[in-house]
C-alpha cells in the first residue's frame, strides 16, 4: 500500500516555545488515523505541518507522493489543493456565501468550470445530508449543519488526506457522533485517508490507529482495528 | 453601575477598537471645524470687499458658503457614523458577555453612549484649535481666496457649546447602535425586504430632480441637489446588490468572494457610494460650468477670478467628502477582514492566499468607486447642461454634452485608479487574516 | 443483581410464560449474557411465593406443561418502588485497573506503556461497540452507550493517574 502521508522527524517551534521535538508518523492511502494528545501537546502544530500550512524548521512531510520541503510556495498551493482536505472546529465556511459556493469554492480554485464545479458541489451536499439547504447561508443553520458541509468542502477535489482537527469541538455529543460517522464514511466514500486531531477518547475510537503525542514528541501509537 | 465601572466598561479595548475611536474622534473634529465655520459665517456683519473674497462679501452668495460648510459637516458626520459602526461582530460578543454578566439593556446602552460620547467630547474639544489654526490658513490667502473671516471672541463661546452638543448627539448615535445589539436576537430578516424600500427612496429622489428639470419648474437647485442624494441614496445599495449577485454567479472565486461579501455590505457600502456620486456630482458641475465658461472669452475677463476661485473651492471641499467616503469604505472592508479571518485562514488551505484575498478587496472597492463617481459626474455635469439649455435655449450645448461625457469615463477611471491604490493599504490586515495561527480562533 | 425485579418488569407489558420472559430478557440486553431457563424458573417460583406475580394459565396442549404468570398488585408496586429507587455509588478503588496501576508505580514498571496497551484494548472496545451501533433492538444502544462511556471515564482516569505520576517525578528531580 502506499503512502498518503509520510512525516519524518519533523520539528517546529513558535517564537515562544517549542511545539514538535522531531515526530515521526506515516499513514497509508485509506487509513484513519487519530492524533491524541493533552491540550498543548502539538497535534495541532503536527497538523498544519502535515498539510502544508506550517514550513517545519527541520524533518520532511511528504504528501501524496511529494517531498513538500522541495516544492516552491506555489506548487506547495497546489499540492495543499488538490491532496489535502480540512475540516475544522467551528466550520470555518465563507459566511457570504451559500452552501453550495463554499463547496464548490475549492473546486472553482483548481480552474473548474463553474457549472461543473457546483454540480459537484451539490452532489456532495447529497451525500453529506445538506442538500436542501445548499443555497442557504451558514449562519441560516446549525454548527452541525454547518459542519456536514465542511465535510462537503474538504472531501469535493478528491483528496489524498483529509484533517480533521476537533471536527466534533462545537458539536453535542450525539451530534458528533454523527459527525464523525459521517466523515469517516465520506473519507472512504472518497478513498481519502484521514488523520483526526482529537482529546476525545469516544472520538479516537473512530480510527485504525492512535497516535498519542505528549510534550511534541511521540508518547506511543497503538493499533485499533 | 458606578461612573469608575462605566468609564472601564466603555474604554476601548483592542488595537482595533483604538483605531476606531482616532477614526471616530477625528471625523467629529472635522466636523466640528466646519460646523465652527459655518456659524462664523452666519454671525459676521458686513465685511470689507477689499480684504475678503466677494462669496463672504456679497449678502446674497454668503448662503451658499454656510451651506457648503454644513453639507462638509455632515459628510464627516456620516464617517463620525460608519466609525462608530466598526467592530460589530467584536463587540457583539463582548455586549452579550456583558448581558451574561447581568448588564441590562439600558445599562448596555449607556455603555454605548458613554463610549461614543466621550469621543465625541474629544472631538469636539479638538475641533477649536484645529479651527484657529484654519482661520488663521485662510487669512494668509490672497484676497480672492479668503472665504472666512479672521476668528472673533464669539468664536470661543461656540466652541464648548459645539463640544458638549457633539458628545450629546454622539452619545445619542452610540446608544442608538447599542440598542439594535442589546435587544433579544432576531430572527434572520428577510434578504431582499429591504430593497423595496430603498427604491422608493431612489424614486422619490429621482421624481424630485425629473420634476426640478420641467420648464418653469419652481424647484430650486437645493432641492434638485437633494433630490440627487435620495436617488444615490436609494439607488445604490440596489444596484450594489444586483452588481454582487453577478460577481458571487460568476464562477471565478476571487470575484465570487467579493460579490459575496458586497451583498451582505451592500447598504453600508451604498451609503459611502451615494456620497461619492454627489461628490461627483459636483464634480460634473464644476467641469460642466468651467467648461462653458471657456467659450464666453468676454465673461471670463470680467469675473473669471471670482468663478475659478469659487469653483475651486467646490471641487476641493468635494474631494474631501470622497476622501471621507473612501476612509469609511476601507475601514469598513479592514473590520471585514478581522472579522472573518479564521475563515479566510481556511480559504488559504484551499489554496486563496493573500494575494487573491486583497485582488477581492480590490474588486469590491474599484468597481462600484468608478460607477458611483462616474455617474456623479454624469448627472452633475448633465443637469447643468439642461439648466443652461433652459436658461439659453438657443445656445448649442453639445460640445459641452460631449465634453462632460468625457469627462464622466475620465474621472470615474481615476476614482477606480484611486481606489485601487488605496486597497493596497490593506496589504497588511490581510496578510494578517489569512495567517494559518487564526484556524484556532473561532 | 436485580434478576427479580427485572422479571417483573417483563412480565409488566402483559402476562407471560417462562419462556417468553427469558427472550423478552435477551432482546433488552442482546450484548450480555443471555437468562438461564433455570434462573427463569426458580425466580418465577420465587415470586409467586412472595404474592409479587400469579398463575392465570396452565395450557400443555400436546408439549411441555406450560404456565403463565401475571404480576399482582403487589408486584406491581414493587417494580414502581424498585424503578424509583437510585443505585447507591459502587465503593470505589477495588476495581482491577487501580490495583494494576498502584501495583505498576510500586514496582517501578513504565506506567506509560501500560497505558499505551490499556488504550488500545479499550479504545478497540469503544470501536467495536460503535461498529455494532447500527442495526439491533431499539435499546440496544443504551447499554453500548453505558459501556463505552464507562471505559472512556477509565481511560480519562488513566491520562489524569499518569500526568500526576509525571507530574510528581518532575518536582521529585
Amino acid at each position: 500500500m502506499t503512502d498518503a502521508l509520510e512525516i519524518q522527524r519533523v520539528e517546529y517551534a513558535y517564537s515562544r516555545d517549542v511545539a514538535l521535538r522531531g515526530v515521526s508518523l506515516g499513514v497509508d492511502a485509506g487509513e484513519i488515523v487519530a492524533v491524541t494528545g493533552p491540550s498543548g501537546c502539538g497535534k495541532s502544530t503536527l497538523v498544519h505541518c502535515a498539510a502544508g500550512i506550517l514550513r517545519p524548521q527541520a524533518g520532511t512531510v511528504t504528501l501524496a507522493g511529494r517531498n513538500l520541503a522541495e516544492l516552491t510556495e506555489a506548487e506547495r498551493t497546489r499540492v495543499r489543493r488538490t491532496q489535502v482536505g480540512i475540516v475544522l472546529q467551528f466550520g470555518q465556511l465563507v459566511p457570504d456565501l451559500s452552501l453550495k459556493d463554499n463547496v464548490a469554492l475549492p473546486l472553482l480554485l483548481e480552474g473548474h468550470h463553474a457549472a461543473a464545479a457546483r454540480r459537484a458541489a451539490l452532489g456532495w451536499l447529497e451525500r453529506v445530508g445538506v442538500a436542501e439547504d445548499s443555497e442557504a447561508l451558514p449562519s441560516e443553520l446549525s454548527g452541525g449543519q454547518n459542519q456536514r458541509a465542511a465535510v462537503a468542502r474538504a472531501l469535493v477535489t478528491g483528496p489524498a488526506v483529509v484533517f480533521a482537527d476537533e471536527p466534533t469541538g462545537s458539536l453535542d455529543s450525539r451530534a458528533g457522533e454523527q459527525m464523525m460517522e459521517l466523515l469517516v464514511a465520506s473519507a472512504r466514500d472518497g478513498g481519502a485517508a484521514l488523520v483526526i486531531v482529537t482529546h476525545d477518547n469516544l472520538i479516537a475510537a473512530y480510527a485504525d490507529r492512535e497516535v498519542r503525542l505528549r510534550d511534541g514528541v511521540v508518547q506511543h501509537e497503538v493499533r485499533l482495528s | 453601575m458606578t461612573v469608575t465601572t462605566l468609564i472601564t466598561l466603555a474604554r476601548p479595548k483592542s488595537s482595533t477598537d483604538r483605531r476606531r475611536s482616532t477614526l471616530l474622534v477625528a471625523a467629529v473634529a472635522v466636523a466640528g471645524v466646519f460646523l465652527l465655520v459655518g456659524q462664523r459665517i452666519v454671525r459676521v456683519g458686513s465685511l470689507d470687499s477689499a480684504t475678503y473674497s466677494s462669496y463672504l462679501t456679497e449678502d446674497g452668495l454668503r448662503p451658499g458658503v454656510v451651506t457648503a460648510a454644513v453639507l462638509l459637516a455632515a459628510a464627516a458626520c456620516a464617517l463620525a457614523f460608519q466609525a462608530l459602526r466598526l467592530g460589530t461582530a467584536a463587540r457583539d460578543r463582548r455586549l452579550a458577555a456583558l448581558r451574561l454578566a447581568g448588564a441590562t439593556p439600558s445599562q448596555v446602552r449607556l455603555i454605548g453612549a458613554a463610549d461614543a460620547g466621550t469621543s465625541g467630547l474629544l472631538g469636539g474639544v479638538l475641533a477649536g484649535p484645529l479651527y484657529f489654526a484654519v482661520a488663521a490658513v485662510v487669512q494668509s490667502l490672497p484676497q480672492v481666496g479668503r472665504v472666512l473671516p479672521s476668528p472673533a471672541v464669539g468664536d470661543l463661546a461656540a466652541w464648548p457649546v459645539l463640544a458638549v452638543v457633539l458628545a450629546l448627539v454622539a452619545a445619542g448615535a452610540g446608544g442608538l447602535l447599542r440598542r439594535q445589539l442589546s435587544t433579544e436576537p432576531k430572527s434572520e430578516p428577510d434578504r431582499a425586504a429591504w430593497q423595496g424600500r430603498y427604491l422608493t427612496i431612489g424614486a422619490v429622489g429621482a421624481a424630485l430632480v425629473a420634476l426640478s428639470l420641467m420648464p418653469l419648474s419652481p424647484i430650486l437647485i437645493f432641492v434638485q441637489a437633494a433630490g440627487v442624494l435620495l436617488a444615490a441614496s436609494g439607488f445604490a445599495p440596489v444596484a450594489v446588490a444586483a452588481y454582487a449577485r453577478r460577481l458571487e454567479r460568476s464562477g471565478d472565486p476571487v470575484r465570487m468572494l467579493a460579490g459575496g461579501r458586497l451583498l451582505h455590505t451592500s447598504r453600508s457600502i451604498g451609503r459611502m457610494l451615494a456620497l461619492l456620486v454627489v461628490c461627483g456630482g459636483v464634480v460634473g458641475a464644476v467641469l460642466a460650468i468651467g467648461r462653458d465658461r471657456q467659450l464666453s472669452e468676454r465673461e471670463l475677463a470680467a469675473s473669471g477670478d471670482f468663478i475659478y476661485t469659487g469653483l475651486g473651492f467646490v471641487a476641493l471641499l468635494s474631494l474631501f467628502a470622497a476622501f471621507a467616503a473612501g476612509v469609511a469604505m476601507l475601514a469598513g472592508a479592514a473590520d471585514d477582514l478581522l472579522d472573518q479571518r479564521s475563515q479566510l485562514a481556511a480559504l488559504n488551505v484551499f489554496g486563496m492566499g493573500a494575494s487573491q484575498v486583497l485582488r477581492s478587496v480590490r474588486i469590491q472597492l474599484t468597481g462600484p468607486a468608478a460607477v458611483a463617481v462616474g455617474a456623479g459626474v454624469l448627472i452633475g455635469g448633465g443637469l447643468v447642461c439642461s439648466l443652461q439649455n433652459r436658461v439659453d435655449p438657443p445656445a448649442d450645448t453639445s460640445s459641452v454634452v460631449v465634453f462632460v461625457l468625457i469627462a464622466a469615463a475620465v474621472v470615474g477611471v481615476l476614482a477606480g485608479g484611486v481606489a485601487a491604490l488605496a486597497s493596497g493599504v490593506l496589504s497588511g490586515q490581510v496578510r494578517d487574516a489569512v495567517d494559518p495561527a487564526n484556524l484556532r480562533t473561532t | 443483581m436485580a434478576t427479580a425485579e427485572l422479571v417483573l418488569g417483563l412480565l409488566s407489558a402483559g402476562p407471560a410464560h417462562g419462556y417468553d420472559v427469558k427472550r423478552g430478557h435477551d432482546s433488552w440486553f442482546p450484548d450480555s449474557r443471555p437468562l438461564a431457563f433455570g434462573q427463569v424458573y426458580t425466580t418465577l417460583g420465587r415470586l409467586e411465593r412472595d404474592e409479587l406475580v400469579e398463575v392465570v394459565d396452565r395450557a400443555s396442549e400436546g408439549g411441555p406443561e406450560r404456565t403463565v404468570y401475571a404480576l399482582t398488585a403487589k408486584g406491581r408496586e414493587r417494580l414502581a418502588r424498585w424503578l424509583a429507587e437510585p443505585i447507591e455509588p459502587a465503593p470505589g478503588g477495588v476495581d482491577e485497573m487501580v490495583r494494576k496501576v498502584v501495583a505498576t508505580i510500586r514496582t517501578g514498571e513504565d506506567a506509560s506503556a501500560y497505558l499505551a496497551r490499556q488504550r488500545a484494548i479499550y479504545l478497540h472496545r469503544i470501536r467495536e461497540l460503535k461498529s455494532a451501533e447500527a442495526g439491533g433492538d431499539s435499546s440496544s444502544w443504551l447499554v453500548r452507550d453505558y459501556v463505552a462511556l464507562h471505559l472512556d471515564a477509565d481511560l480519562r482516569w488513566l491520562d489524569r493517574a499518569l500526568d500526576r505520576i509525571t507530574e510528581q517525578k518532575e518536582t521529585n528531580r
